[in-house]
Formats: structure tokens, sequence, C-alpha cells
């Protein structure tokens, strides 16, 4: 081990640190950004042009999924808390912006981060319970609210309105209408992808990795000044943000969203769909929930599309496909892809989760 | 509405009975969690599935073999359900004992997926099927309330199979080797115990306990393919007073749990009856419930004696 | 050192109790700044269980600790660690699925600026943070020789580098008093024999002062400027290496009365 005496004094302080050199635009990093670029612009632009509604439709529904599944990495993923409820945060979402608009008169533009933040205090509050819970138990709590709460939130009238359904119609901003499946499509493109961009920059920084510490050491973390409570409260508020504005985007798509009836639709099927595909896509990695998402929501909503029973053997794959990952793969799909450059270690084969 | 008025002795008192019947549900789903939870740490989300595929083969059973009595067909339902419990263990859960909590909810719910999947498909022209009650129809009253024969017949096999469980647990080898399992996993291998065989056997007993609960209570209602989760969900509760590793509390705190969550609907609380659930297992939770319970396996120990 | 001077790091008269058990009885040592100091003891002696109270994961039920004439034990661990106290485990703490990079960013943690949206948007601050923050670890790295692991997950390291990690993690904070825990333990004897030099070097550059636990005689002898003998949750002997060494109180911890007994016949001791 050569210790170079140079680094120990500056590290000392006996030496200014030297000003990392700003490295010329090199090429690598340069054909980096148009690649992304090109694929940003291609994502866009293609589906609207070389498809039709339908599948615009499809795909943006793939987007809007994940968003759901990332608010479940932001908190799985990042801190290590497993929480069954996110169809929930997403219901509060759906109804609040369908009413914000209709009842409220609410343009769409603040109508859904206004969703979504209201579907924040109530993530805190599971966040807070979550704060003296142990993984099992909370996973179990939310499991109960997954099911019994759509019941009894989704049916309230002040929630969802007095008739049956909950309109929410596609916005529009100044003459442009995003009524049409490709418009909506690229909106909830430049949306999701605007979140995806933010998520990114997030999960390389100090708050990210304060995060990856409490979820792998939690004893470890706090002793070393990590405020652990901080942190999954922010966790959960992310998570539950994330949801709620999926929501928003989900209730415009649909454009008209149910309440009551015989099954409910932000309950704990749904939540656990999205917990599922989130799993199977990589629930550590940003894009897990664009994988994961996109093959559940093409395999239930085209491929499945004819057949009455189309979720029941989606999930019935996708269950097979899972339990496949994680007795041999538990890092998700995502980690088939990329493998070179993730830095996700394994300890055993379990490491990963 | 004054609040005498709203509330109503005779309802009530229905509604207990009502409830009771609802928690030995409850009670046979949580007894069979918790023992799939002592033997292998696996917290089996697919419980409700496997309660709903039971309750199928039982309906399959009675509608193709007409002559069937159908205390038979109950007890192939539930051997069925013991087969099937052994055989997810066997075949999934086996290889995951060093996984984590995570890995082993997602694996349960993949197998949740795959067993709903499945059903929906065999019996896609089924979607709402009926199946034969196991007592006699009727029911008997006293007084001003009533219960039906086949709710006395649930709560009767209940307590009986809850009793039974106990017992096998305290005084067989079986029941030994599986508490020896959950204190401690290491400990008790090195003692010879055979962790496969606890395990398996558990499983096995679980799956039976969900069959049995499936065809207990489905008869008084509608056999779809998402008939028993909201009673797995309760039955979770019922584990959970127990700290998952009790069976007497599992069995208790179902009961109660049914007893309190449908007397309600007499009481100006009716509201919070759906989320009955739902508010007594945070309440449960945060008592710390778990402490009285815990088990070696999740407890850390932190101290460093140099 | 007369009394009156205001010793750098003092352990004052310090009993540590676990319920019946005493794990360490009246415990007093000082450390002067720039010492190498070591502690020394058959295992069950107390040394961890005193690390664990100087570092604030026990409460002594007697007794001060001093750092810099401030009497540390009502602060919380990491503030202790904010005061400048470092320290290392038996164990390793580190973050399993994080590089080793990250795991040395982590421990730079509350010295780094920007939440949340900062982070999100880039914002200047953030970014020069985080600059600062890795051409630090940049440098940590260079002095313990862990650039070719930087990437590599802390789950996949061979005993030995996480020990080198852990320290660096350490480093990143330029911890003026550093407490290590065996250090070589269950690292191969080359690089033991490295150890004692790096340490020395650390010490000698950042004026940090250190007090290590180890089992390793000629690493603990060769490297300490003094050293305390703990048996039985006391100190039962002080001073420098060589003397120590003939101690024979300090035999008899070890290996026993009558060997001690033995060795001091034959004229060994």
């Amino acid at each position: 081990m050569m210790a170079q005496a140079p680094a120990i004094e500056r590290l000392a302080g006996q030496q200014p640190p030297a000003e990392p050199p700003v490295a010329a635009k090199s090429s690598p990093a340069a054909a980096r950004a148009i690649a992304v670029a090109a694929l940003f612009a291609a994502g866009l632009a293609l589906p609207p042009l070389l498809l039709d509604s339908t599948w615009n439709a499809v795909l943006s529904l793939a987007l809007i999924y994940a968003l759901m599944g990332l608010s479940v990495v932001a908190l799985t993923g990042f801190v290590g808390q497993l929480s069954l409820m996110p169809a929930t945060f997403v219901g509060i979402g759906a109804y609040a912006s369908g009413r914000l608009v209709t009842s409220l008169a609410t343009p769409f533009w603040f109508a859904a981060p206004l969703a979504a933040t209201i579907a924040v205090p109530v993530a805190l509050v599971i966040g807070m319970i979550a704060l003296r819970l142990k993984g099992l138990y909370l996973a179990i709590m939310t499991l109960v609210f997954a099911n019994v709460v759509e019941e009894f939130i989704f049916t309230k009238p002040w929630l969802v309105g007095k008739g049956r359904v909950v309109d929410a119609p596609r916005p529009h901003l100044g003459g442009i209408s995003f009524a049409s499946d490709k418009n909506y499509y690229v909106l909830v493109y430049l949306i999701v992808a605007l979140f995806l961009l933010l998520a990114y920059n997030v999960s390389r920084s100090r708050t990210a990795r304060a995060c990856y510490a409490v979820r792998d050491n939690e004893d470890a973390a706090q002793a070393w000044g990590i405020n652990v409570a901080k942190y999954k409260l922010i966790a959960f508020a992310l998570s539950g943000f994330l949801a709620g504005f999926a929501g928003a985007l989900y209730a415009h798509w649909l454009e008209s969203v149910p309440s009551g009836g015989q099954r409910p639709l932000f309950g704990l099927e749904f939540s656990l769909t999205v917990v599922f595909f989130t799993i199977v896509g990589g629930v550590r990695s940003i894009w897990g929930p664009v994988i994961g998402g996109t093959i559940w929501v093409v395999l239930v909503r085209r491929l499945l599309a004819g057949s009455p029973n189309g979720v029941n053997i989606a999930i019935s794959i996708f269950g097979a496909v899972v339990l496949l990952t994680m007795l041999y793969r538990p890092a998700g799909l995502v980690a088939w892809i990329g493998d070179a450059r993730r830095k996700l270690g394994r300890r055993g084969r379990w490491a990963g989760v | 509405m004054t609040l005498a008025a709203t509330f109503s002795a005779g309802l009530f008192a229905q509604d207990l009975l009502n409830g009771i019947s609802l928690g030995a549900v409850f009670a046979l789903l949580g007894l069979g969690v918790v023992l799939i939870y002592k033997s292998s740490g696996v917290l089996n989300f697919a419980h409700g599935s496997m309660a709903m595929f039971s309750t199928y083969i039982y309906f399959e059973i009675s509608r193709t073999f007409g002559g069937v009595p159908v205390v038979v067909a109950t007890l192939m339902a539930v051997a069925f359900g013991a087969l099937l419990g052994a055989g997810m263990y066997l075949a999934v859960f086996r290889r995951m004992q060093e996984a984590g909590l995570l890995a082993k909810v997602i694996a349960s719910l993949a197998v949740a997926g795959i067993l709903q999947g499945t059903a929906a498909f065999l019996w896609r022209n089924a979607t709402q099927a009926r199946v034969p009650q196991q007592f006699p129809e009727g029911s008997l009253r006293i007084g001003g309330v009533g219960l039906g024969h086949q709710e006395i017949g649930t709560i009767a096999i209940t307590i009986f199979v809850g009793v039974a469980l106990i017992l096998i647990l305290r005084h067989t080898t079986f029941g030994i080797a599986l508490r020896a399992t959950a204190q401690n996993r290491t400990a008790a291998k090195m003692l010879g115990v055979r962790e496969t065989r606890v395990a398996a056997t558990s499983w096995a007993l679980g799956g039976g306990l969900a069959a049995l609960a499936g065809t207990l209570v489905i008869p008084l209602a509608v056999l779809t393919v998402y008939s028993m989760i909201g009673y797995m969900v309760r039955g979770f509760v019922a584990a959970v007073v127990g700290g998952f590793v009790s069976l007497p509390a599992a069995l208790a705190g179902g009961f109660a749990l049914g007893a309190a969550q449908e007397s309600l609907k007499a009481t100006p609380l009716e509201q919070l009856s759906t989320v009955f659930a739902g508010l007594a297992v945070a309440a449960l939770l945060l008592a710390r419930v778990e402490r009285f319970f815990a088990l070696d396996q999740e407890l850390r120990a932190l101290q460093e004696l140099g | 050192m007369g009394r009156g001077v205001v010793a750098f790091f003092e352990v004052s008269e310090v009993t540590i109790r676990f319920g019946g058990l005493v794990a360490n009885s009246d415990v007093s040592l000082r450390v002067e700044q720039g010492e190498i100091v070591g502690l020394i003891g058959p295992n069950g002696a107390g040394k961890t269980t005193l690390f664990n109270a100087i570092s604030g994961f026990n409460t002594p039920v007697q007794g001060r600790v001093l750092f810099e004439g401030e009497d540390i034990l009502p602060l919380l661990p990491y503030e202790r660690a904010a005061r400048g106290i470092g320290r290392t485990f038996q164990g390793v703490r580190l973050y399993p699925s994080l590089s080793v990079l990250d795991n040395l960013l982590v421990s730079f943690h509350a010295h780094m600026s920007g939440g949340l949206a900062a982070n999100a948007l880039r914002l200047p601050w953030a970014r020069g943070s985080e600059r600062r923050a890795r051409q630090r670890a940049e440098e940590v790295m260079e002095i313990i020789d862990l650039h070719p692991y930087s990437a590599k997950a802390a789950g996949a390291l061979s005993f030995g580098t996480l020990r080198m990690t852990e320290l660096a993690c350490l480093l990143m904070l330029t911890p003026r008093m550093i407490l290590l825990d065996e250090p070589a333990s269950g690292i191969a004897q080359r690089e033991t024999e490295a150890l004692g030099p790096l340490l020395r070097r650390i010490s000698d550059a950042l004026g940090a002062t250190i007090l290590i636990i180890e089992h390793d005689m000629p690493l603990v002898m060769g490297l300490s400027d003094r050293i305390y003998c703990l048996d039985l949750g006391r100190v039962i002997a002080h001073g420098a290496p060589a003397h120590i060494q003939r101690d024979p109180s300090v035999v008899e911890a070890y290996l026993g009365r009558r060997v001690a007994e033995q060795l001091e016949g034959s004229g060994d001791a």
C-alpha cells in the first residue's frame, strides 16, 4: 500500500486542494449526450407519427404506470421500506385531480400537481407509522390498508363526488388541445421524462446516498449522523407525490374515473400489480418501472386485450416471471441490461433485495 | 337521531353473533398464516389464493361428481389444500431460506398471482360459482337472534381445530420442532430438527386450514377468484394479534376481530366497520404487540461485549 | 505529564455495567495529542466496551470521558464524531450494496450541502459540494490505495479491503482522534505488516491521535508510544511497550498465573 505524501498533506489542509481539471468535452461524453437527446426525441415523436391512436393510448398508459412504479422505487428501492399500498395514493391523485378540474374549475396544470400534493400528507402519516414498525409489520399494515381503505376513502362524496364517476377531461393549453390520444401521449411523455430526469439527478446525489445508507444499514447510518427518520419521511412524501401525480395523469387518461362498485379500482389488486411489475423491472433502478410498466401494459392491453380474463392471465404470467426473477435474478430485469455499468453489488444471490 | 335510537340491543346481538362466525373464518386463516410464518419466515400473501383455489376444487368436485357426499368433497378439498401448501413450499420457498423479507413477500405474491390467473382461466365459465353447505340449511333461533347451522358449524370446527393445533404444538415432536425452529433456526438445525420436513408439514397444515376456511365460508356467499382476499387480509390481522407466532392469540384474535368488526354496524360508528381491520392492525402494530412474541431471528443483538 | 495539564483525551475512572455484569471498573487513561496508544488485554477484558462508551453506544454508570477538556458523555454518537472522534468497529459497518466510492461519500454526508430539490435540479451549490466531496474521496482512496476498488460494491470485497474502506471512510472526516478496534483482525499477514507504517503515516500527516485495540502484538508493540493493558475490566498495567512486555501481571492476564510464574522463575519475564 503505497501512500502518496502530497495526498495526505492535502487532506490535512496543508496544501490547497488542487482544482480538478475541467475536462474538455471529450468525444465519448459528447457522443453520449447526443445519443440521449436522439433517444428522447425518438420517444417523443415516433409514436404519434408512426403508430395509431390505440397504440399511443397504450404507450401513454405504460408511461403513467412507470410513474406509479417510480413511486415504489422511491420508497422500496431507495430506503427499503416495503409498502403495499401505492394504488391508494394513485387513487387520491386521480379523484382529486378530476374533482379539482370539474368541480372547482382548476386548470389541469394546477390540478395535477395539487392533487399530487394532496397525497403527500396521507403518505406522511403512513410514513410516521412506518418509523415505528419493522419491515414485516409495515408490509402487513400497508396490505391491510390497501384492502380496507379503498372502501372507506374512495366512497366518500367529498372526494369522489355525488355521482358514481368522477370526470377528468383531457387538458388544453391555450389553443392546443391534448384530448386526442396522440397529443395526450406527447404530454404524458414530457411529464414523465421530466420526472425521470429529476429522479436521475437525485439518484446520484447525496440525498439518494443517504437513503441507500438507511436502506442498507440503518444503525450505521444513524451513527454517522444521517437523520434516518428524516430520509424515510422524505421517501414517503416523494413516493406519495409521484403516485398522486401518476393518479392525476391516469384519471385524465381514463377521462372518467368510476368509484364504488364491486371491484375496487384502487385497491389491493392494483397496488400489488404496481409493486409486481416494478420488482420485475428492477426496484432499485429508476428505469425498472419503465421496463416493468411497459411490459405489463403492453401485455394486458394489447396482447391479452381480447381475452375476458386478460388481467388475470397477465397476472399469472407475471407471477411466474416474478418467481423466476426472485429465484435467479433478484435485482430485476434492469440488471440484465446495462449490467456492466450497474453498481448493484451482490452478497450471495440475495443482496439485491 | 339520538344515540339511543341508533343503538338497538337486538341488532347488536345479532351482529355480534354474525361477527363471531365471520371471526371463525379469520381465525382459521390466521392460524394457517402463523404456522407458515413460524416454520419458514414467509408472510404468505398467497394464503387467500390458496383458499380460493381449494374452494374451487371443492366446487368442481361437487358439481362434477354429484354423488359424492358434501363432507367427503370438503375433505378432499382440504387435502388438496394441504398438498398445495406443501408443494408451494417445496417448489419455491424451500430455496429462499436465506432470502430477505422483500424477496419472500414478492415470491408469495407471485405465487398468489399464478394461482389467481390459473383459477380464472380454469373456471372462466364459472366466474360466480356457488358451492354447497356442509351443514344442513336453516338456523337456530333463540330469542330475537339466530345463527345459521353453517355458521354454528364453522365456529365449532374452528374452535376444535384451533385447540387441536395448540395441543399439537405443545405436545408432539412436530410441534416442539416447529417451535424450536421458530425460536432459533440455527440452534434447532444443530439439534437435529429436519427443517424441510417441519416446514413442509406446516405449509401443508396451513394450506389445509386455508381450504377449510374457504369451503366453510363460501357456501354463504359467492365464489369468485377474488372472494378470499378480504378474509385473508383479516386473517393477517388475527395473526398480528399473536405477533405472528402465537396460535392461541391468532385463534382468539380472529374471533375478536370478527365480533368487533360486525358489532360496529349496530352502533353509530357503523362507518368504521369496513376499515376496522385497518384500524385494529395499526393499533396492534403500534402497540408493539410483537414485542411479546418476537422471534429470535427477527431480533438483532446489539450488545458487543469487548 | 503533571496534573493540571489538560490531556488531549482522557478517560477518568469510568465504570460500565450491564445489569449485574461489570464490564469496566474504574478505568482511567490519558492520551496526548499526536500519540498512538495501544489498548491490549485478553478477550472479555472490556476493551471494546470501553470504546463503545467513548463513541457513545453505551453509558458508564460512573466516570467521565474528556476530549480536549470537554466531557463528551452527554453527546450523541454522531455529535462526538462531529467533534473529531472517529472509530472503526470489530465487525465492519459499511453499506454492502454501495460502491466503495459511494461508501466514502456517504461518510461525508453531514459535511455536504444540497437537499432533495437542490440535487434534483442540480443547483450550483449542490453540484459544487458533490464535486468537492468526490475529490476528497479520490485523495483518500489514493492514500489507502483503494482506487482499484472504487466502483466495486462493498458487499463483494475481501475482508481486508473492507477494513481499508472503513478506514478510508473515517479519513474522509479528517478526525483528530481515531479509535481503531482490532484493525488487523481478519487481515492477511502481508497486509498487516503494511498496516503499521500506514497508521503511523496517517497519524504524522494528519496530526491524528490514535487509540488502538489490538491482539497482534508485533503490530501494537511496534506502533504504540504507550500501552494500557486491561484485564477483567480493569487497567492492570500501563507504560512503554518494552515495559509492558516484561510486566508480570500482563503475562499472567494472557497466559495465566502458573505460566507467568514459570516464566518468572526461569528468568524470561
